[in-house]
């Protein structure tokens, strides 16, 4: 883990700006609160993504200002992850004893998270494939596996066990993936990526 | 499933019953057919047996349940539980009975500042619609153990109290009795018969002992009919009683409720009554006032065994935080993957990165204009394989096509060594081919272990706007198995379906 540095490394004129553990962070992408967000390396951020990383604990509850200066991660994301064009990423929030409060906001490794979605999960676990335009309520926990398909909203504290399919608006569990899912014979012919599985040749040949 | 294109499905054996007895027999299998719908699948839902050499489908698999879990809290649910409590969570976990969403507890009041504690009383929201547990007078004085505060809590009077107008169908001599739920009366009426069959099934010759089949007593009887001995004296049976009060689990039919349904219908409008799967979850409920949170059902862990051979082909681990298998056998790993793109496209991983994202790239057939794709076989064996394609020349389905591959018939590689491409990768230019014009008997491009050939696709003058061209194709792999000889020829067919809309 390594916490994203802005432009440690300049490609001339390429939409993508790529760190040092090789995260390409596209240059159109809105990201705010950089301190607080932390990409795991490999991991792509597209065109119009927003990242809320100013949105965390310690800046909105009003009772402990400060309490060690060091500001806290809000959004961290792991290893070959891929935020697709338009996708809102904001860390959970909720009205606690009568404090506003942001809750931080973690995705695993290699997670596909479709255009224009908007997520505010609490957690969302390794090997997830979440299709366009789908809305993650505040609070939602992917685990490990899991397929969400378009336009579905996950309503919120909602917790998706490993290995399901989940549809619809209220989101459900409509099915389980098979026993396949993520499983990709190595070398295909220019595909060398499924859904669910290792995302890494998607992120090497996104440039 | 949502529809990726293009996508490929595979046929399952198990379309044709005799296949697993005569392998060589040649079926043609029909994709149109109603039937090929049920043994074709995305290959990631297919495993594959070891014995039969053959793709399992789900539908040729025998599962085993290996444990049971709430999906809500992720806690296993010991099989005893389930037995007794039935297929449902016994902790806090309930669905809205308006949208299925899960239900969250919360105080009624909220509390003001950080310093106070969370006091009662709790209701249970639906943070996606605006049900709570309110809607129907449900209160709870503690916010873990919902199951528990339930069950002991009665089943509220109806909202809307209705006076009946005619006095004589109002019953004004008995209190009204709690109205029981389906279970409890099932309950009491099961008991009661119970009962009466042990009671009775003393008295030989009695009528219901016929029934208890397994009885020690009915065996006793079957062997005396049998004996040679004197005949035993035929008793007549006892009567059976019938359930004749409350408690045995008799309902008496009540005019009065029946009045009062028709009022409530008649207040409430069709808002008012839960309707399709709303009362599908909510078996006992008629009207909205009366559904009451759905406990979530559980989810098992399955193990899978070829129906053929009883083989394991997967086996996942017991513990619900782990999602590893002890054993999986993945169709994918030991038959060629599938797949198509448009000719002169890049590969699917690149159609990503466009703004537009996924989709972008399906591309539309004109009619009478030939069209290329790309077919490219995967292999994930480790020996070569000797690959034989054949399609019917016209498809049939919504599009009409004509459909031409051009290179039927080729090799592909050993998936042996992965250093070899990734090395030829640094080379620049990994894959022969990939250039030119598209040949007849050519190889379009190839790689270590993958292969692509050209299909070109002519759309009939007719076709349909905004439908979707699929194209069957079946695959015959040979392979020499070194040392095995029972693997030697192996016949498998794959069809795939690439989608295009056309028009």
């Amino acid at each position: 883990m390594s916490t994203r540095t802005t432009a440690s490394r300049k490609v001339a004129k390429g939409e993508y700006i790529e760190t040092d553990s090789g995260n390409k962070v596209s240059r159109r992408a809105n990201i705010s609160g950089t301190a607080n967000i932390t990409l795991g390396g490999k991991t792509v951020i597209m065109a119009d993504v927003h990242l809320r990383g100013d949105l965390t604990r310690t800046s909105s509850s009003s009772s402990k200002p400060g309490a060690d200066g060091k500001p806290s991660t809000s959004i961290s994301i792991g290893r070959c992850t891929v935020v697709s064009t338009g996708t809102v990423v904001k860390p959970p929030m909720r009205m606690s004893r009568g404090v506003f409060t942001f809750y931080p906001l973690k995705i695993g490794d290699n997670v596909f998270i479709g255009p224009n979605c908007h997520i505010q999960a609490a957690s969302i676990s390794s090997h997830v494939h979440i299709g366009a335009h789908a809305v993650l309520q505040p609070f939602v926990m992917v685990r490990e596996n899991v397929k969400i398909l378009p336009h579905s909203v996950v309503p919120a504290g909602m917790i998706i066990p490993p290995n399901s399919v989940v549809a619809g608006r209220p989101a459900r569990i409509v099915g389980e993936v098979g026993e396949g899912w993520g499983v990709v014979v190595p070398g295909g012919g220019g595909e060398g990526w499924v859904e669910g599985g290792d995302l890494r040749e998607l992120v090497r040949s996104i440039r | 499933m949502a529809t990726q294109f293009p996508y490929t499905y595979y046929s399952c054996p198990c379309i044709n019953p005799t296949d697993s007895t005569l392998p060589e027999q040649d079926d043609t299998f029909d994709p149109s057919s109603p039937r090929a719908a049920f043994s074709l699948y995305p290959l990631e839902h297919l495993l594959y047996c070891t014995e039969c050499h053959q793709v399992r489908c789900p539908r040729c698999t025998a599962e085993e349940v290996v444990c049971w879990y709430c999906p809500s809290c992720l806690f296993e649910v010991p099989s005893s539980t389930v037995r007794s409590e039935g297929n449902q969570c016994t902790r806090s976990c309930y669905n809205c009975p308006q949208c299925t969403a899960p239900l969250a507890v919360n105080p009624l009041d909220p509390p003001e500042s950080t310093s106070e504690t969370l006091t009662g009383p709790f209701i249970l929201t639906c943070p996606y619609c605006t049900w709570s547990s309110l809607d129907i007078d449900l209160k709870f004085d503690k916010p873990n153990n919902i199951t528990g505060q339930l069950s002991g809590s009665k089943r509220p009077e109806p909202s809307t109290p209705v006076d009946t107008p005619d006095p004589d169908l109002s019953r004004a001599s008995s209190p009204k009795p709690d109205p029981k739920t389906r279970d409890e009366v099932f309950t009491a009426l099961n008991a009661f018969y119970k009962n009466q069959i042990t009671h009775d099934v003393d008295a030989p010759g009695h009528a219901f002992a016929e029934q208890a089949f397994s009885s020690p007593h009915s065996i006793s009887r079957l062997l005396n009919l049998y004996s040679t001995g004197k005949k035993l004296k035929r008793q007549r049976p006892k009567p059976m009683s019938e359930a004749l009060t409350p408690a045995d689990g008799l309902v008496l039919f009540d005019p009065e409720s029946e009045l009062d349904t028709i009022k409530r219908t008649a207040a409430g409008g069709w808002e008012g009554t839960l309707g399709g799967d709303k009362a599908a979850i909510n078996t006992e409920a008629r009207f909205v006032d009366d559904a009451r949170p759905v406990a979530s059902l559980l989810r098992t862990k399955r193990a899978k065994r070829c129906r053929a051979c009883r083989t394991l082909l997967s086996r996942p681990e017991p513990k619900i935080s782990t999602t590893r298998y002890k054993i999986r056998v993945v169709a994918g790993s030991n038959v060629p993957r599938v797949g198509l793109r448009p000719l002169g496209a890049k590969a699917r991983a690149t159609a990503v990165s466009g703004l537009g994202g996924l989709g972008a790239e399906v591309p539309s057939l004109k009619p009478l204009l030939p069209s290329h794709f790309v077919l490219t076989l995967t292999n994930p064996l480790f020996d070569a394989v000797k690959v034989t394609l054949a399609t019917a020349r016209d498809t049939t389905g919504p599009v009409k096509a004509r459909v031409t591959i051009l290179c039927p018939a080729f090799e592909v590689g050993a998936n042996t060594d992965v250093w070899d491409e990734a090395l030829a990768r640094d080379g620049g230019g990994g894959s022969q081919g990939g250039g030119g014009v598209p040949e007849a008997g050519k190889v379009w491009e190839r790689g270590r272990n993958w292969v692509g050939v050209v299909v070109e696709v002519v759309p009939a003058g007719d076709a349909v706007r905004g439908e979707v061209l699929e194209i069957a194709v079946f695959v015959r792999v040979e392979y020499e198995a070194g040392g095995d000889l029972d693997g030697a020829g192996k016949r498998e067919v794959g069809f795939c379906n690439p989608i295009w809309s056309s028009g």
